[in-house]
């Protein structure tokens, strides 16, 4: 009895703050009686400190709750927040994921994930204020 | 951002594996393994009590007590001797049950006893484990504990989320922790009370080489049911323990949807226009906007610096007195005088310390406030802003300089404590007070069009920060700090 597969895709690869991620994601194969789907959308943290993690869109499917519908595709959308940006710092670094995780019994885990940029709009000339 | 804790380290719950085993060995020696001794090796023999006593022990906590009673036996043609009852010789408060084991035992009478074979002077009038044998339930859990945590830490570890953030189980969606634990904890404890128990009642029926097979079956019973239902409950407590994006979710403001994509907490997302970036409230300014608030810790420092001064030199003062009397008594002590020579050098490091605490402080008294104002906030990646700088103080402050500065704060956990690294990653000089202008500064300050916005999500910062620096009275150094809110570049709401 093999895992499922994940597969997952979002419409671009760098966003603007406030514009809306579409995406759609697909789970292949057999799903035993205990599974839990999650699908999360976040931001989180890397570098010298411990990680951070803000969620801004999280949303599930469990056997017992509400059933998945295997073999075809689950598609969603959520607008983006204005902050954080995507950073590349020397100590911080701050990354956009949009994940899709499987866990099923038997099974173990199986993970999808898909990252992408949130940057700010190009500023215009520099404005005095 | 709300945080949850952090998951115990290792060395935790190796400290309760060692204290376990440690204890296990200790209470197993005297109170399992003695007696188990008797039942293995000691012959039986008959012997004559020619006497009795009940022996009290002043401890701490009160007078203890323990039976022993005089005997008389023979081995091998050898008569012997002894005080005795039992292979443990523990005592105990409880005076009336001590009592009554001396009743049992008349003078004159002949009763059974073990004598050891390799040491016939060794002997013991019961073969019984007593209550006290369950006492080894308690290290034994410590052990359980420990073992649990590391293979809870492991397994964390391998496949689940950072320690940072880390599940709340409650309600129906703990019952699988609960029946896992239940079955690991329970199922030992219970294994364990019953190894005991059929050593206690059936020790003396079996012959000697079954009594190891009694101790171990129970355990050997544990360990095939642990194996045959412990994996599927492992699975399913996996499956039950949320991922650290639910326990975030769960936490923050995120916009939980049910499967059908209903948004259960729609209204949270415009909680906060600006997730992550802090907020700076300030007070309208006389001549701009705003006027920014210092974040002069001067009086801190000096505080700080003094009180661990006093602290330090204080106690190395009293072990250096003794150090200089021998000196001058003419029998230095040049062991202490060495040992002590690192001592005294943290401690004049530490007054240089207050020094510059003490002249940062005088500085800061003698400029007075320093009111810097700003013509709007927060500021805008690529805009540029008016400012003032207005000294209200009785002494200038010459060669202002100002500078804008970025700086990245990470903390992290190093064992038990937490460690932050800082790291400046943006410095800009703003504006610089030409010679005869005391009057401060005035001018733009324009924010880099590619700068990171202010960044706060509790472990990790990016803070942005306007610095003054001086020359107070020609010599004394003069800085001043100024907190800013920076937000990205095209923000149009600001």
């Amino acid at each position: 009895m093999s895992s499922p597969d994940v597969t997952l895709r979002i419409d671009q690869e760098r966003y603007r703050p406030g514009e809306e991620l579409i995406g759609a994601f697909q789970v292949d194969g057999y799903l035993p009686d205990d599974y839990l789907i999650e699908l999360s959308v976040l931001w989180h943290t890397e570098g010298k400190g411990d990680e951070d993690l803000g969620v801004i869109l999280f949303q599930e499917w469990s056997a017992n709750k509400q059933p998945f519908d295997v073999d075809q595709p689950q598609s969603f959308t959520v607008p983006l927040p204005r902050s954080p940006l995507t950073y590349e710092g020397q100590l911080i670094k701050i990354r956009w994921l949009a994940k899709v995780r499987v866990r099923c019994s038997p099974g173990g885990e199986q993970l999808a994930e898909m990252p992408f940029r949130l940057e700010s709009a190009p500023a215009t000339s520099q404005d005095n204020r | 951002m709300k945080r949850t804790a952090a998951r115990p380290p290792g060395c935790f719950w190796t400290v309760f594996l060692v204290i376990g085993l440690v204890l296990t060995a200790a209470f197993g020696y005297w109170m399992v393994w003695l007696p188990l001794r008797v039942n293995l090796f000691f012959v039986e023999t008959v012997c004559v009590v020619l006497d009795k006593k009940l022996e009290k022990i002043d401890g701490t906590d009160g007078a203890t007590f323990r039976p022993l009673i005089h005997i008389e036996y023979t081995v091998a043609n050898r008569v012997h001797r002894i005080w005795t009852y039992d292979a443990s010789s523990i005592s105990d408060n409880l005076r009336e049950r001590q009592q009554a084991i001396l009743d049992r035992f008349q003078n004159g009478q002949q009763y059974p006893c073990w004598y050891d074979p390799n040491d016939p002077d060794k002997a013991v009038l019961t073969r019984e484990l007593s209550l006290w044998s369950l006492m080894i339930l308690i290290p034994l859990g410590f052990v359980a504990v420990g073992t649990g945590g590391l293979m809870y830490n492991r397994t964390a570890k391998s496949s689940g989320p950072p320690a940072e953030i880390m599940p709340n189980i409650s309600g129906i969606g703990a019952a699988p922790l609960m029946r896992m634990g239940g079955l690991f904890v329970g199922g030992f404890f219970g294994a364990a009370a019953v190894a005991v128990i059929l050593i206690i009642t059936l020790g003396r029926m079996v012959p000697f080489w079954m009594v190891p097979l009694l101790f171990l079956l129970p355990f050997i019973v544990y360990g095939s049911v642990l194996r045959r239902h412990g994996r599927q409950a492992m699975t399913r407590l996996k499956l039950s323990i949320p991922s650290r994006e639910r326990s975030a979710a769960a936490i923050q403001d995120a916009d939980v949807r049910d499967a059908d994509g209903d948004e259960a907490n729609r209204e949270a997302e415009t909680a906060d226009s600006w997730p992550t970036i802090p907020k700076l409230t300030l007070v309208p300014g006389d001549q701009l906007a705003y006027r920014l608030t210092s974040e002069n810790t001067a009086g801190c420092f000096l505080l700080g610096s003094v009180v661990l001064a006093v602290f330090w030199n204080g106690i190395v003062s009293i072990f250096l007195r003794e150090v200089i009397q021998g000196h001058l008594n003419g029998k230095p002590d040049w062991f202490m005088t060495v040992v002590m020579f690192p001592f005294v050098m943290v401690g004049l490091g530490i007054i240089g310390f207050v020094f510059i605490a003490f002249v940062g402080f005088i500085s800061d008294l003698m400029a007075g406030p320093l009111r810097f104002e700003i013509s709007s906030h927060p500021l805008v990646a690529g805009s540029s802003y008016h400012f003032v700088v207005d000294q209200t103080g009785m002494f200038q402050v010459r060669n202002l300089q100002l500078k804008l500065k970025c700086r990245e704060e990470a903390t992290y956990s190093a064992g038990t404590s937490n460690r932050t690294e800082t790291r400046e990653v943006f410095q800009q000089t703003v504006a610089e007070s030409e010679v005869g202008d005391d009057r401060g500064l005035r001018g733009t300050v324009t924010v880099p069009s590619e700068a990171m916005h202010s960044f706060d999500s509790g472990r990790n910062k990016i803070t942005w920060k306007l610095h003054i620096s001086g020359r107070l009275a020609g010599f004394l150094p003069y800085t001043n700090v100024f907190p800013v809110i920076v937000h990205p570049a095209g923000d149009s709401t600001v």
